[in-house]
């Protein structure tokens, strides 16, 4: 009997750095179709066989059809930064059917206002303008089975063959099922779970974690300074996490704990970079003007804190980050905030 | 709600011949139908327990259960064979020799379980007749329009059309026309809110006098206690849902009957909450049993009919009244149990032939509104859909749902799938059952009475508040109208948003509605649900817990705010 999660073609959409390694782990077994914006980056795959510092796995396909995409991929993994989500679901959202499944990877959120647009000082979050990005999904296509792949997968260490696992959250068995199908093999193990609200904001949060980490190492602040920012940054995450609609225990698992301690030590890590060019001197604006791919960390700050104004919930790292980010103050004068922040009992979120 | 909007219509019958009705079809079909139905139990259940072991467990649970639901909740309805049956049952089991051959062993155990459906087949299948339908579709109008006509004292009033005075007291709102076509189309689940026994009845004439062909009713067996109702429901397409009986066999054969009924084309009605709402809240739990049925019954549809399947419509209902004669029980009852284990009411002011009399001759008496209203109907995704009956996405554009069955192309049973599209489409009724919930001046004043008193009482929680003395309460009358007003004005904007329905006495000037609401409310308990001193210039209550049973019906809107 033929095996109903046995797909023939996958789809990817997104060819960044990590649309690019989900392309390769999903070629181990698949044909890949990898939908890229612009055409320069297909042909320039077409050519080298190379894209965002990777090898392309021969079955993989670089396109840019959507209609194409939709036709032929039954399963289908968006893979685009959180602040064009919403536009590229709804360029997508002719194309989808009701067989359709999605699996996002973006760790990030989609609010209105846009955290980037002018005035956005003013803008108010709650639950009522902030989605994630599988309720942007659900929200632009007549798909029903959605599902969030998250996890310490840092793009260049799959890209370089190094083993790793990830998690597939969705309410749904069969996408789990169907994700796995496609992504496991040797070298990469997938887990599931029921609570992808719990997992997306997990991996969401722990961005901005990423970011006072790396700042925490650009000031040669050492591993208990480290330890005590990832402890209480996991709690903040929890804390904020519970009023937006996830389940703790998500933060525990793969996509919380695991992503935070991959991405609190790794310079290959975006936000991490961010936080760490930060304490070295240099400003915001000199950061995001040298790199090329986005640091989803940086709006989130945005978000997170206001949402933790919106709720009530005290968020001692991100109020600061956010000061240091947007209100100019110095990391130094940050961390004295933060040590003098009267912490009280060590485990309040369980 | 549209002021008088059903009174210039009169509805002809979608499918004129009564041969061709859906559920004429299952009675003349039933002996065959019920044998599919115990084939396809029976075979999920096997396949479902695994092994022996498995077996054995299912038929010692039934066993085990009906025991102790025949010993301490024995119902008049139940057949006088019960015990007898179940000790039959249970010694047949016991002679199983646990060390004879698994195939043995299995034959055999099978064989009881099999018994055991097709007795509660029989049990739940309704049996409908013609006859008795047209009976009752002469006999109902004409005693509702005695029960809601209070004229009907006056003789000299006697000689105005009854069904005109009827019709002032019923009314039908929403999506009739739409449902009316779907009727030819597909099979509509209609999944009403509950609030009273009356129920029942109501919309089984209320489908009736739309126009529409008889349909299958999931009734609770508590119902059949009662003759009078009994007899009726039988013949009007109801099938009997026993809430006692919880073992598996029993809910698996439960679920297949309602599942195949509807994939055979029957149209089916249902109260998806499962039970009266004991606080008169408009319900946000359903429970999702009954309702995955529709959703199993869609796929099977796809998967056995391919191109040529039809659809299932689930199309929300909302019945208000201004009286539901048993809230004080339901209420009490809400009371105690709050937080506690449920328990089933068997008997309550319905609940003999002689009480409800009692009841026809109070309605007699004084009349009350009734407003029946029938929301969008949707596929079993909670998608609109048009007169032809094709889904719709949000911006209109026809979509093919078969696709949500299918998996890499084929389509696939997936009962984890379908319990999470069950509980979207539950979001979906819910959503819908706020929607078209009517508001009548008699929920507005109890509403406001009583989140006034609840002010006055801030520091009480809600019990100590409810064992307050009537008689100590007060509400300043000037506070009272303001707030009145204040409340009717935000319905009205909710309304204008689409997020509640409203009746049409609520746009009378306030002290109109004030007076309309205090004369309508809770009209035929024994106590004033409320009642305005004029001298003192005082709203005064009897009863704070009716009083806080009919409050609840606007409960959820965030109308507390306005006070």
């Amino acid at each position: 009997m033929k095996d109903i999660y046995d797909i023939n073609i996958v789809g990817v959409i997104g060819a960044g750095s990590f649309g690019t390694a989900v392309a390769n782990l999903v070629a181990k077994n698949h044909k890949v179709l990898l939908y890229a914006r612009r055409e320069e980056v297909k042909d320039q795959i077409l050519r080298s066989r190379k894209n965002a510092n990777q090898e392309v796995h021969p079955n993989v396909t670089p396109g840019t059809d959507m209609e194409e995409l939709a036709a032929r991929c039954p399963l289908i993994f968006p893979t685009v930064p959180s602040s064009s989500f919403r536009e590229m679901i709804r360029d997508l959202s002719p194309f989808l059917k009701p067989h359709h499944i999605l699996i996002h990877a973006t760790k990030g959120l989609d609010a209105d206002p846009h955290p980037e647009s002018p005035g956005w000082e003013e803008a108010k979050y709650s639950r009522k303008n902030v989605k994630t990005m599988s309720e942007v999904m659900l929200e632009e296509s007549v798909v029903l089975r959605v599902g969030a792949m998250a996890g310490p997968n840092l793009a260049m260490e799959l890209a370089g063959g190094k083993p790793a696992a990830t998690v597939i959250a969705s309410e749904y068995d069969e996408v789990i099922h169907i994700g796995r199908s496609v992504l496991r093999s040797e070298r990469f193990q997938v887990y599931g779970n029921h609570d992808i609200i719990g997992v997306e904001f997990s991996g969401v949060l722990k961005n901005t974690i990423a970011i006072a980490s790396g700042a925490v190492t650009g000031l040669d602040l050492g591993e208990n300074a480290r330890a005590l920012l990832i402890t209480k940054g996991l709690s903040e995450m929890i804390r904020l996490g519970s009023v937006l609609g996830s389940d703790t225990r998500a933060f525990f698992g793969l996509a919380g704990m695991g992503d935070l301690v991959a991405t609190c030590n790794s310079r290959l890590s975006r936000n991490f970079t961010v936080g760490y060019r930060l304490a070295q001197g240099e400003s915001l604006r000199e950061i995001l003007a040298s790199t090329s791919e986005v640091a989803e960390g940086i709006n989130t700050v945005k978000i997170a804190k206001k949402l933790g104004e919106h709720y009530g919930v005290r968020l001692p790292i991100i109020e600061t980050l956010y000061d240091v980010l947007f209100g100019a103050i110095d990391p130094r004068e940050g961390l004295v905030r933060l040590m003098q922040f009267p912490y009280g009992r060590d485990v309040d979120f369980l | 709600m549209a002021e008088g909007g059903s009174e210039k219509l009169k509805f002809e019958p979608v499918i004129a011949d009564h041969r061709q009705w859906p559920i004429a079809w299952l009675t003349r079909h039933k002996e065959e139908f019920l044998k599919e139905a115990e084939e396809h139990s029976f075979s999920d259940l096997v396949k479902m327990a695994g092994d022996t072991e498995g077996l054995r467990a299912l038929l010692e649970q039934a066993i085990y259960l009906e025991h102790i639901r025949i010993k301490r909740q024995p119902w008049k309805v139940d057949p006088e064979d019960d015990l007898e049956y179940w000790d039959h049952i249970e010694k047949e089991f016991l002679a199983i020799n646990p060390l004879s051959p698994e195939a043995e062993q299995d034959a055999k155990i099978q064989a009881l379980i099999r018994n055991i459906i097709r007795r509660y087949l029989h049990e739940i299948a309704g049996e409908f007749r013609y006859g008795t339908y047209k009976l009752a579709r002469k006999l109902l109008p004409h005693t509702f329009a005695t029960l809601l006509n209070r004229k009907q004292l006056d003789p000299g009033a006697r000689i105005v059309g009854r069904s005109l005075h009827l019709k002032e007291k019923i009314q039908f709102v929403g999506h009739i026309e739409q449902l009316r076509k779907l009727v030819t189309k597909g099979t509509v689940v209609l999944v009403p809110t509950h609030s009273s026994n009356l129920d029942s009845i109501l919309i089984g004439w209320g489908i009736d006098e739309i126009g529409l062909p008889p349909f299958h009713y999931g009734a609770g067996l508590n119902l059949f206690n009662v003759r009078l109702i009994a007899y009726f429901m039988n013949r009007l397409g109801a099938y009997k849902v026993d809430r006692r009986k919880k073992n598996k066999i029993y809910l698996k054969t439960l679920k297949d009957y309602s599942m195949l009924t509807i994939e055979q084309g029957v149209h089916s009605l249902f109260f998806p909450g499962g039970t009266r709402s004991r606080d008169n809240r408009v319900e946000s739990k359903l429970k999702l049993g009954l309702l995955s049925t529709a959703v199993e019954a869609q796929r099977k549809q796809f998967e056995d009919q391919g191109t040529r399947s039809s659809k299932v419509f689930i199309v929300p209902a909302s019945i208000n009244y201004h009286v539901v004669l048993e809230a004080p029980t339901l209420i009490e009852e809400y009371l105690k149990r709050k937080g506690k284990q449920r328990y089933i009411i068997e008997k309550d002011e319905l609940s003999s032939s002689y009480r409800l009399f009692t009841f026809i001759i109070k309605f007699l008496t004084r009349g009350s509104q009734i407003a029946l209203s029938f929301g969008k109907p949707m596929d079993v995704f909670g998608h609109d859909v048009d007169d032809e009956g094709r889904s719709l996405d949000k911006n209109g554009n026809p979509i093919d749902i078969d696709g949500y069955f299918r998996t890499n192309g084929i389509i696939s049973e997936d009962e984890q799938r379908e319990s999470r599209y069950t509980q979207k489409l539950a979001e979906k009724i819910v959503e819908q059952f706020y929607q078209i919930n009517i508001a009548f001046s008699s929920h507005l004043i109890a509403f406001v009475a009583f989140e006034l008193i609840r002010r006055m009482n801030k520091d009480l929680d809600l019990f100590e508040l409810l064992r307050i003395p009537p008689k100590e309460i007060k509400v300043p009358y000037r506070e009272f109208r303001e707030k009145v007003a204040a409340v009717r004005d935000a319905l009205l904007k909710l309304k204008d948003e689409g997020r509640i329905d409203v009746a049409p006495h609520l746009l009378s000037p306030v002290e109109e509605v004030i007076r309309h609401g205090l004369e309508n409310v809770g009209v035929f308990h024994s106590k004033h649900v409320l009642k305005y001193n004029k001298k003192r210039l005082e709203i005064l209550t009897e009863d704070l817990k009716l009083l806080y049973f009919y409050h609840n019906r606007l409960e959820g809107y965030g109308l507390e705010r306005h006070i």
